[in-house]
């Protein structure tokens, strides 16, 4: 695999197309090329777990808070950042949030988008280092991916090679009967389940994490994730019931409590007026445990 | 895709003037029943689901403008995969309805088939006018979900960009390297803090018309990797564009003012452009490039190149010069109606210009030969040479009578086709009408050869009444009979 990979340092961690060896973005893809040379550098294959769900639901701050609680030995799990680009995301939104504001949304342009590539391992366990390469992908280019397959040929090669998900669904949103959490999320297993076509009657093997955003909306959500999300989002429910054999159901939240403001055009500005991060790392140990 | 017969009922007339019926539709970032973020929010019915997600791929999101504040614009022009084009024009449109601090872009796409791209005279600056003029760049935030078809009227005159400011400050060096670049197909980002929207339009208008619509471009946009534009200008702050574009297949390019363009293969088509641009600017570019140019191969390009360039060096050229660059044209057979029609306006050029010189500097023996030898080549080669011959023959014929007699009779000689020495005959009158004049206060001598040249021409032009006349006139001032009038002799003899 060390030789394999030796000869792949030009060739895209993503989808495998071959770049110029001073390309920073691949020509096809946009992926960092910048992650196919640590995984040349760390000489093993990195395991990559995508975090996906709608626009606005919350990906880019439960993103950067799990790896600052990684490089903060939170779960006792110790991670490390490789390269200085692994560290932009949790400190724009730690930073932000410092501030009290939320990050700045997520272009839908996939040279804009944040990458990680983490080192993580239990604490004292003598279990191995996983090489973990998680995106902060736009929600507004998922969906345009989920409606028109490969349009986004990263998310698309992405997920493929995912060995893991954590699904973002929005529970305060769920909570005041929307369906539209629960069919962005129907769609969104739908997609995952065509990627990784089966025999029918098998279940997919892909271990997801259900993260059930903003649950403190929705104290019941942290009570039993399971109940609500049967509940309010029975679709999304009965498909990972269905069709995938290692799912989970998580509550998260980050942001204690709120103020609300209007700019000047006259939209509504949420206030994070201090963070009380809950459930984060819940999900992210569940699927490594299942990897 | 809309069928040719639905196409062709999309053409109607519009307020008396002929109008395109294009498809439209917005993307912006804004909350749906069926969704929030950035989307198609509203199309025309005409828009397929693959066209949507061409749109969808293509447009900006926020920080997608090069520039900040609320005067930001920007413009995209690219082909979808049904192959109809889609002209995009960006723009502020304040903050975003999320409040999470991050300007909303509003984009207004408008889509149409190839052949009405072309009735704008393949200028995507002349379409965006028009789109303007119907007012659906407006930012609209609340659109019907459904939008009507947009009548965007055809233009009466043409707008082919502001290139000005571009080709004062850099010059057509840079413009010919970047044509270069795009014509060779090779993808190009030029970065700068000039006008994105000049060096677009300065380098699109060196593009031949039909190519135009397979040349991608945005201006005005931040550099994307993903977005594979044929041609991107950026502005503003350079640094991000100058990392992405790092070990991608792609040209990049900071033009300096003042400083000298890379060197760049040559040809015909790349010197037209740049002359004209040099001597009339855009408009002299515009005059060949936006036309329909049937053959956009390369070893077509060269040729109407080489025909554009005659054309320009017609407008400097001498006597001599001006009869080799007919001669060239004259040789070569046009492959195609475009080129014979191109052959025919330089020709025309040329012939006018050799005409006025002719008349106004008096330099006929150095091209005299030039002239006869086109005189007697074929149809179109005397088509040209009859009027400057023409022009030498009346210069001569009120200077110096006895050389136009001669240079008359050497016409007369070179004109083989019956039909050529028939359109001859009135350039020759005029000569004889200068001679009458002449005779009566010419030197005997004089008057003796003008008698020996005009003996020929009785053989060569019988049928031109007035060499009877002229030469009694000279049998009358020699007081010798005359071959023409004597009793021996008449004029019916020579003519037999």
């Amino acid at each position: 695999m060390t030789t394999a990979l030796a000869e792949r340092i030009n060739h895209c961690l993503i989808c495998e197309a071959k770049n110029e060896p001073e390309a920073v973005l691949c020509c096809e893809c946009s992926a960092p090329m910048a992650l196919i040379q640590e995984a040349v550098q760390q000489e093993r294959e990195p395991c990559i777990i995508s975090i996906i769900g709608d626009t606005n639901v919350g990906k880019t701050v439960y993103l950067g808070f799990l790896l600052d609680m990684l490089s903060k030995r939170g779960g006792d799990l110790e991670a490390i950042p490789k390269g200085a680009y692994s560290v932009n995301l949790q400190q724009s939104v730690i930073g932000h949030l410092s501030h009290r504001m939320f990050p700045p949304k997520t272009p839908s342009e996939v040279d804009q988008w944040h990458w990680a590539y983490y080192q993580v391992a239990p604490r004292g366990r003598g279990v191995g280092w996983f090489d973990l390469v998680m995106p902060d992908m736009a929600g507004e280019a998922l969906a345009a991916e989920i409606e028109a397959p490969k349009s986004y040929h990263v998310i698309h090669n992405l997920l493929a090679k995912s060995e893991g998900c954590i699904v973002l669904i929005d529970a305060a949103v769920a909570g005041t009967g929307s369906p539209l959490p629960d069919f962005f999320g129907l769609k969104l297993m739908s997609y995952i389940d065509d990627m990784f076509a089966v025999k029918r009657g098998d279940k997919l093997d892909v271990p997801v994490a259900v993260v059930l955003c903003k649950a403190d909306y929705c104290p019941d959500c942290f009570d039993n994730p399971h109940i609500f999300a049967r509940t309010n989002l029975n679709r999304t429910w009965n498909i990972c019931e269905t069709r995938f054999a290692k799912v989970e159901f998580f509550a998260a939240s980050v942001v204690g409590s709120l103020a609300y403001g209007t700019d000047e055009d006259g939209n509504v500005v949420s206030v994070p007026l201090h963070c009380a991060p809950r459930g984060i790392l819940e999900p992210f140990q569940w699927l490594l445990s299942q990897l | 895709m809309a069928s040719e017969s639905a196409l062709a009922d999309r053409r109607t007339a519009f307020d008396g003037s002929a109008a395109v019926h294009c498809d439209q539709a917005i993307f912006s970032s804004v909350r749906t029943p069926v969704g929030q973020g950035y989307q198609v929010v509203a199309a025309s019915g005409g828009l397929t689901v693959n066209e949507k997600r061409d749109i969808t791929l293509r447009s900006p999101s926020h920080g997608g403008l090069c520039e900040d504040g609320q005067d930001a614009t920007g413009m995209a022009f690219y082909k979808l995969s049904s192959g109809r084009v889609c002209l995009a024009c960006s723009r502020d449109a304040g903050a975003e309805h999320t409040g999470r601090g991050v300007r909303r872009i509003y984009t207004h796409i408008t889509v149409l088939t190839v052949e009405d791209f072309a009735r704008f005279a393949f200028s995507p600056f002349s379409l965006v006018l028009a789109i303007e003029q119907t007012g659906a760049l407006e930012v609209q935030l609340t659109p019907p979900r459904v939008l009507e078809l947009l009548k965007v009227r055809t233009p009466e005159e043409v707008e082919n960009g502001p290139v000005s400011g571009v080709l004062g400050a850099f010059g057509t060096g840079w413009i010919a390297y970047a044509l270069s670049v795009v014509l060779g197909g090779r993808r190009l980002v030029i970065g700068g803090n000039s006008d994105p929207f000049e060096w677009v339009a300065a380098v699109m208008l060196g593009v031949p018309g039909p190519l135009r619509a397979d040349v991608s471009f945005s201006a005005g946009l931040r550099f994307s990797v993903g977005r594979q534009y044929a041609m991107t200008v950026v502005n503003g702050n350079l640094n991000p564009t100058r990392r992405l574009v790092r070990g991608q297949r792609l040209e990049y390019l900071e033009p300096e003012a003042g400083a000298a363009a890379p060197r760049h293969a040559d040809s015909p088509w790349l010197q037209m452009v740049t002359r004209r641009y040099q001597r009339s600017g855009g408009d002299g570019v515009a005059a060949i490039a936006s036309r329909a140019i049937p053959d956009c191969s390369p070893e077509g390009l060269d040729r109407i190149g080489a025909i554009g360039c005659a054309m320009d060096a017609v407008k400097t050229a001498e006597e001599r010069e001006l009869l080799a660059l007919a001669d060239d044209v004259l040789i070569a057979d046009p492959v195609n109606d475009f080129e014979a029609g191109l052959t025919r306006e330089l020709l025309a050029e040329a012939q006018s210009r050799l005409c006025w010189r002719l008349r106004t500097n008096g330099q006929v023996d150095s091209c005299w030969s030039d002239l006869l030898s086109l005189l007697g080549r074929n149809g179109p080669s005397a088509d040209f040479a009859l009027p400057p011959v023409g022009v030498v023959l009346e210069w001569l014929g009120s200077r110096a009578p006895i050389r136009a007699a001669e240079y008359g009779l050497e016409a007369a000689r070179a004109a083989t086709d019956a039909v050529i020495a028939q359109r001859l005959e009135p350039h020759l009158a005029t000569v004889l009408q200068n001679l009458q004049g002449w005779v009566s206060v010419a030197s005997l001598d004089d008057v003796k050869r003008v008698r020996g040249v005009l003996s020929e021409w009785c053989i060569r032009v019988p049928r031109l009444a007035a060499v009877g006349t002229v030469l009694a006139q000279i049998e009358s001032r020699l007081g010798v009979p005359s071959p023409v009038t004597g009793t021996s002799r008449g004029s019916d003899a020579f003519r037999a």
